[in-house]
This record gives C-alpha cells, structure tokens and sequence, in this order.
C-alpha cells in the first residue's frame, strides 16, 4: 500500500527572505475525508441526474481519481532557486 | 533477439522442447511486453521517481532561477493521467489548443499510459543531457 504523505514542506521568498512551513498533512486528511462523505451523496444524485447525457463517469470517479492522486503526492519535490530566494515543496 | 528469445529457439533447436510449447513461450513473452512495466532491465529495480534538473548558469537578467530539481512519483504521473480522462471532451479541446498556442503540438488523449510505461522502461537504461552552454539539463529516473 503507498502511504499518503504526513508532512509538507514548503519554503517561499518573502520581502525579509525566505519563509519556511511545516504542514502536518495527516491532520488534515480526516477533515477531508469528512468532507467527502458529506459531498459523496450530492455527487451521487449529480452521476444519477446525468446519466442519460453519458456525463456520470465524471461524477462517480472524481472523488477516488482525487484520493489516488493525494496518495501517490508522496516523494514529490519541487525546489527552485534563485539568487537567493528559494522555493520549495516537498511532499514528505 | 532478447535473451529469452533465443533461449527458447535454442532449446527448440535442441530438442528439448516441441514446436506448441515453444509457440506458447513465445506468446507468453509477447503478451508481457505488450504491458512492459517500468522496470530497469538491468536489475529488474522498479522506476519511482522521474527527476529533472536544471542548473542555469548566473546571468545578467535578475531572478533567472539557478536551479530548479523536480521530482515526481512515476505513481503520481500514472494518477493524474487517469484523472485527466474524467476531462470532458470540450475541456480537453481547449487544453489542446492551448498548449498548440504556447508551441505545443500534444493531443492529452493519446497519451496512454502503456506509453507512459514504455518511456519510463525506455529513460531507465538512459539518462538525458543537455547542455547548451547557458545551462545544463539532466533527466534520469530513479
């Protein structure tokens, strides 16, 4: 099983320089998850109301395709810098 | 002729095999190459990361960037492609056109991913390198 990432860092230029962060992404992800729920009927009906027009697909796998994606974020790191300012996201 | 190939045209050759079972191998291997895994031929190590890195020499226009290093989860590429085919049609014709706008000529749709598979399987036998003398470019897989 790939395991979602915990932590995220991120670093961005400011006018003083560069601002670190730390984002605890684990305590997010049930305030996500809670969400899904909660929006999980609505895209139900919305895939129901559309399924005539063929557009349901849409709307029965957008909420798993968004959980796939979440999940495999981890391992990715964008850095870039320049004369001194840096940025930085790394998915931990 | 792969290894495997020759193999089993040895051992028909020898004998050692009939000419159905020999048919049969031969099919088997066909059928995996068709969905060739990422994988390093050379140590059977699975690909999990495709890495670019820039690194641009100082120059005289400010906030050029230096160096950039990206690296993205081969999973993570295979994920937003099959998110990418929930994009409506209409959606996808101007993301199409776009990219055409910017110099671009790519169709998103036709990417699949068992050519995803293949470019991955093809970049971890090589490494890409480019340097132009402003600059130097390197793509690898890891």
């Amino acid at each position: 099983m790939n395991w979602p990432p915990m932590l995220l860092h991120l670093k961005f230029p400011t006018k003083a320089g560069c601002w670190g962060l730390w984002l605890p992404l684990f305590l997010i992800y049930p305030l996500l998850f809670v969400l899904s729920l909660v929006a999980a009927p609505f895209l139900l009906i919305a895939a129901l109301v559309l399924y005539p027009a063929g557009q349901a697909k849409i709307f029965l796998l957008v909420l798993p395709y968004a959980w796939n994606i979440i999940f495999k974020t981890r391992g990715l790191v964008i850095d870039v810098r320049r004369y001194g300012q840096d940025v930085l996201i790394n998915f931990i | 002729m792969s290894d495997n190939r020759k193999r089993i045209l040895e051992m028909l050759a020898a004998g050692k095999i009939s000419v159905d079972e020999s048919a049969r191998l031969l099919s088997a291997m066909g059928e995996q190459s068709d969905s060739v895994k990422a994988t390093n031929p050379a140590d059977g190590r699975k690909v999990r990361y495709l890495r670019v890195v820039v690194n641009h020499f100082k120059g005289d226009e400010p906030g050029t960037p230096e160096k950039v290093n990206i690296r993205v989860p081969v999973a993570l590429i295979r994920a937003g492609m099959k998110f990418s085919s929930l994009i409506p049609e209409e959606a996808s014709e101007g993301v199409d056109k776009a990219l055409r706008e910017k110099g671009i000529k790519m169709n998103l749709k036709n990417i699949k991913e068992e050519d995803l598979d293949e470019l991955l399987a093809a970049l971890s036998d090589l490494e890409v390198e480019i340097d132009d003398g402003k600059g130097h470019v390197q793509i690898h897989t890891e």
